[in-house]
Formats: structure tokens, sequence, C-alpha cells
């Protein structure tokens, strides 16, 4: 008898401890995956201030929309809609049909960049080299390389790079071409931006969420760029950045890490920003929405978010050539030229 | 298997009276069964899947004292879930493993084969997740050292052909420390060295585990075989980040008993 109650015992243990959890989601209705989204921007996305939007009042107006959706499609569009006021290309929703996007940020800039004649016969030419994700050739009858790299998805190694300025070694300056540049991974950013780099150099500072008020950030930390990894490869001659508004994200970091370059002068067009690392999370329909939570600044504590402004403004692709990269190169040969007076003068 | 076999042999052949024997159990098992996850960091959703275990657990009793006991365990585990909607699934690996030391109470016990022990155990666990389709956040971990008290209770009896054991054990966590990033911090933030603020103390207030198994043991003539079931349930919170776990199996294994021979000193 009493075996059976020390067992019954322990089994009734057994079952208490299937504990209910408590609850905190939201309904998977319209009108909880609209409260749930507002709530995720709200309480995480790190620019509700600085887009200078009443996110307040939004979530007013589109739990009004809510009540009359019907399908996911008119959910997603709704979803969409109400993201669409932040004015972010880093806050997009995933779903199995789309992905939402903001196409408004890049607009009311000088587009500059026209691919037919970057990789026409007077630049990379279509026999043009690849090392990893970079696209190069030299160009200015071999006075000045040029790498093109379209997007920061695509990786390289130190070999790659170590090739690449192998085969420029008698050029006098490279320009680095990242108009259109999405972005990516960040460390191939960096890893890029460090060829260019003498010594470990602060670039930026960065802060994370830390709590659900709109101005609750970590303390600042360093951003830097790291010369020891890719200590083989050193570029000291003059260089030249080429960006545009579709400078983004992971490309917007690497133009202000170059700003901090030894011998670098952007030219272009403000570039695009997105300088909040993004981060996901889920809505109760079970789709992705991704959006900044991380805050970026240059050395001087300025937010990066909204773009950085080139040292020399470029306003037209051109027609026949292409007007940035030959600004470059005059850029290059005007840095060389004073080099070599300063030399004859000393 | 080698290594428990290696005592056993060791056992066999020393004979001398110059040693006596140290009884230790070995049990190795396979476990299967159900796991629900909320991982505030990665997710507001609830996942659930399933999950198996292989665990390794040995008890040994002290040389000094007959009434004290050690034990140790070692679990390898990995699972799928998905969340409710079957939109995202996400993938968990980890490890736990802990020591503890007991004591046994059997001398209190009027009943023939009951043992009622307790002790505290020093635990670790670690369970790293993968949403798949997270584009910028794809990774959580939950990692916690503490110190658990622990209680079992287990009759054994004989039957008409073999013997048997019935095992109660349950663990609850009482304090230690606990891994948690802080409130919207990236893993590539900790990768390049922020870590500040990212391990803090654990107690029952923010770090409640509760692990217990129900297991029957089963002599099958020269073998022993164990079938039961655990239950796990962990719940920890840090830095505005709430977690929960829990975890069923059924749990299938083999119970090794030998006896290892020391010199005694003199």
């Amino acid at each position: 008898m009493k075996i059976r109650c020390i067992i019954l015992c322990c089994l009734t243990m057994l079952l208490c401890a299937c504990m209910q959890e408590p609850e905190n989601g939201y309904e998977n209705t319209a009108r909880g995956n609209v409260e749930a989204l507002w709530n995720i921007i709200d309480k995480k996305y790190c620019f509700v201030e600085e887009k200078g939007v009443d996110w307040q009042a939004v979530k007013t107006e589109y739990l009004g929309y809510a009540d009359s959706v019907k399908t996911g499609r008119e959910l997603f569009d709704l979803l969409s809609q109400m993201l669409d006021n932040l004015h972010d290309g880093h806050v997009n929703i995933y779903t199995d049909f789309d992905v939402s996007r903001n196409r408004d940020w890049y607009k009311g800039y000088p587009e500059i960049y026209n691919s037919e004649l970057v990789y026409g016969p007077d630049y990379l030419t279509s026999s043009y080299h690849v090392a990893g994700g970079m696209h190069y050739n030299m160009i200015a009858d071999s006075l000045v390389g040029l790498i093109r790299y379209p997007s920061f998805s695509s990786g390289f190694g130190v070999m790659n790079m170590l090739y690449v300025l192998m085969y420029f070694s008698d050029c006098e300056g490279i320009v680095l071409d990242v108009r259109q540049n999405g972005g990516g991974s960040i460390e191939y950013a960096k890893s890029l931006a460090s060829t260019f780099f003498s010594e470990q150099r602060q670039v930026g500072w960065w802060s994370h969420k830390t709590g659900e008020g709109h101005y609750d950030l970590s303390k600042p930390e360093m951003m830097q760029i790291d010369t020891t990894e890719y200590k083989e490869t050193r570029w000291t001659k003059p260089v030249v950045v080429i960006c545009d508004r579709g400078s983004y994200s992971a490309t917007n970091y690497f133009v202000n890490a170059m700003r901090y370059a030894d011998n670098c002068t952007i030219i272009g067009v403000t570039t695009g920003g997105g300088g909040g690392m993004p981060m996901s999370y889920e809505l109760p329909c079970g789709w992705m929405v991704r959006f900044s939570s991380i805050k970026m600044y240059d050395k001087d504590m300025v937010s990066i978010e909204e773009g950085i402004n080139p040292d020399v403004q470029i306003n037209s692709a051109g027609t026949t050539r292409d007007t940035a990269i030959d600004k470059a190169v005059e850029i290059i040969k005007l840095r060389v030229e004073s080099l070599e007076k300063s030399i004859s003068l000393e | 298997m080698l290594l428990t076999l290696g005592p056993c042999c060791y056992a066999q052949e020393q004979s001398n009276s110059e040693y006596e024997g140290r009884d230790h159990e070995n049990i190795l098992s396979l476990r299967w069964g159900g796991i629900r996850e909320y991982d505030e960091y990665l997710s507001p959703l609830r996942y659930s899947g399933q999950f198996i275990a292989l665990q390794n657990e040995w008890w040994q009793g002290f040389s000094k004292s007959a009434d004290w006991q050690h034990t140790g365990r070692v679990k390898v585990q990995g699972g799928r879930m998905f969340n409710p909607q079957y939109t995202n699934m996400a993938y968990a690996f980890g490890v736990q493993g802990g020591w503890g030391a007991h004591y046994d109470f059997n001398r209190l016990m009027a009943v023939e084969g009951l043992h009622l022990f307790a002790g505290p155990m020093l635990d670790i666990d670690l369970l790293a997740k993968e949403l798949i389709q997270n584009v910028n956040k794809p990774y959580s971990i939950d990692f916690s050292i503490d110190i658990k008290a622990y209680a079992g209770i287990s009759y054994a009896f004989s039957g008409k052909r073999s013997s048997y054991r019935l095992r109660y054990m349950a663990a609850t966590s009482l304090a230690g420390v606990q891994f948690v990033p802080e409130y919207w911090q990236s893993y590539y933030e900790l990768t390049e060295g922020i870590v500040g603020g990212t391990v803090g103390a654990s107690h029952p207030g923010n770090h409640l585990t509760l692990r217990h198994e129900l297991s029957f043991d089963m002599q099958f003539r020269h073998s022993a075989w164990r079938i039961g079931v655990e239950h796990e349930y962990i719940r920890h919170s840090m830095n505005n980040l709430h977690f929960q776990r829990e975890q069923v199996c059924l749990v299938v294994g083999t119970v090794f008993n030998y006896t290892t021979k020391i010199r005694k000193m003199r």
C-alpha cells in the first residue's frame, strides 16, 4: 500500500510539471498581425524617432483597415503599406509569395550608373577578370586599375585580393566602383576596406537596442577596420571609391569606412544609407519581418542611416563615357602629379 | 562500451583479499520525444517538434562512505521544430552534462529494497538553435551552469522470473550563471567581442529548471534493460528576453552493473 502511494505521488508530480506556458502572443488574425507588427517596430526597431514618423498614428490608421482584410495577399499589402511609412530599405516582410520593400528611399537622386558603359570597350571591356566577387581590369592606358564590386553577397579571399593587387602592381591608383551595390555581408565589406588601411583604425560606432523604449540603446562600441587578417594585401597608392544612391547597407558601411582609409577619395552620389544592422522576427501568421535594430554611426557619432555624402559630387552617368570613372582617373592622375611634385621639391 | 568493460575485466582479474569492491552502474539510453520551444530572441512564436538524444549516466559509491554515492551524466541531443503555421523550421543541437553526489537514506527505510536519496548536482546546459528562414538573425544559444538539488526514490523487487527496479528522480535548479544576449543584440556583435551584460546570475526567480524521470529496470538473463519517461521544463529570462523549453521523451536503455576492486589503504 505504501509503495503504491509513493508511485501515485510520483506520477502526480510528473503530470503537474507540464506547466501552462504564459500567453503573450497575438491572435493570428488581420488585426492581431497588424498589432504584432506595430509592436515589433515600436519596441525593436532602432530608428522610430529618427524617421520622424508618428508611429502611434500609424497604428490607429492601420488597425482601422484591418477589419476589412479578407485574404493573405490583402494582409500582405496592408502590412507593406504600413511599413512604407518608415521609408527604410531594410524593413521588409518575407512571405512565400512576395517580399515587401520600400521603393522610394533611392528616388530623387541622380542616376550615375550605366552598366553598358562600365562593361563596355572603354573600361572593364567584355574580357574583364573575375576574382571572387570582384570584376577587374586595367583602364586609362594601364595607368589605373578598375574594380567593380556589384554585391557584397559575393565574397573573396586573401588570394583573390593578392592576385588583383599583383595585376595592378604597375598602376598608379585603383578605382573601386560600388555603384548599385545593395550590400550583403559586412565581413566582405570590412575585408575589402582593410586592403586600403595601413593600420587598425576606428571608422565608427555602433549600439544595439537594450529595451523597448525608442531611445533604449547600448553604450556605443567602436567599429574598427582590422588589418591583421589581410596583412599580405595592402594598397598604399591613391584609391577612388565611386558610390551612388544604390550603394546600400554593407556598401554604405564600406563607403563610410573608406572615408578613413589612407589616400582615398569618395566620389559620386550620396549613398542610400541603411546604416542599421537588420534583424528578423516573426509575425503570428508565420511571415518574417526584417528591420534594423543596431544603429551605426561614423567616427563623429553621426548616424549613417540616411547615407554618406561623397567628397566629389557626380551628377550624370554620361552618354558615351562614364563620367564618374573618368573623374576618378582624373583624381588619381592629379594625386600622382602632386605626389611627384612634392618628391621633386624635397 | 570499452570504457565500461575495461574496469569489469579488471575486477575479474583481481581476487586478492587486499582489494575491496566498489559497485558501479552505467546506463546508456536513447531518448525520443517531443520538444516545445519559446525563444523570444528568435521568434514570438512557439516552435514544436521532435528530438532524439543519447545519454550516458553512471552511478558509483564513494569508497569512504557506503551511504554516499556520486552520479554523472552526459546527454547529446538534436531536434527539429516548426512554427505553428509551418512556415519556418528550426534545428536545435545541444549538450547537457552534470555531476552530483547524494546521500542514500536506505537505512531509514523500513521496506527492503526501498531507497530514498537526495543531494546537489552541478549541471551544464547548452542548446544552439537555428531558424532556417531567418535572414538576419538566425541563431540563438541557451547556456547555463547551475547547481541543482536532486532527489529520488527507487524500489527494487524480485518477481517470479526476474528482478525489477522502479525509480523516480527529480531535479530542480537552485543557483548559477546563465548566458542571454542583451535585448536586441546580434550574435555578430558577440563575435566582435561585445559581450558585456550577457552573463548573469541565475536563481529560481529568473531560471527555473525541473527535470524528472520515471524509469523501470528489468533483468533479462544476464542483461538489464530500462524503459522510462523523462520530462524537462526550463524557463529562464534575462535582459527583457524570455525563454521556455519543454521536452517529454521515452527512454530506452541498457543498465550495466559491475564492480571494480581497489586496493585497501593500510
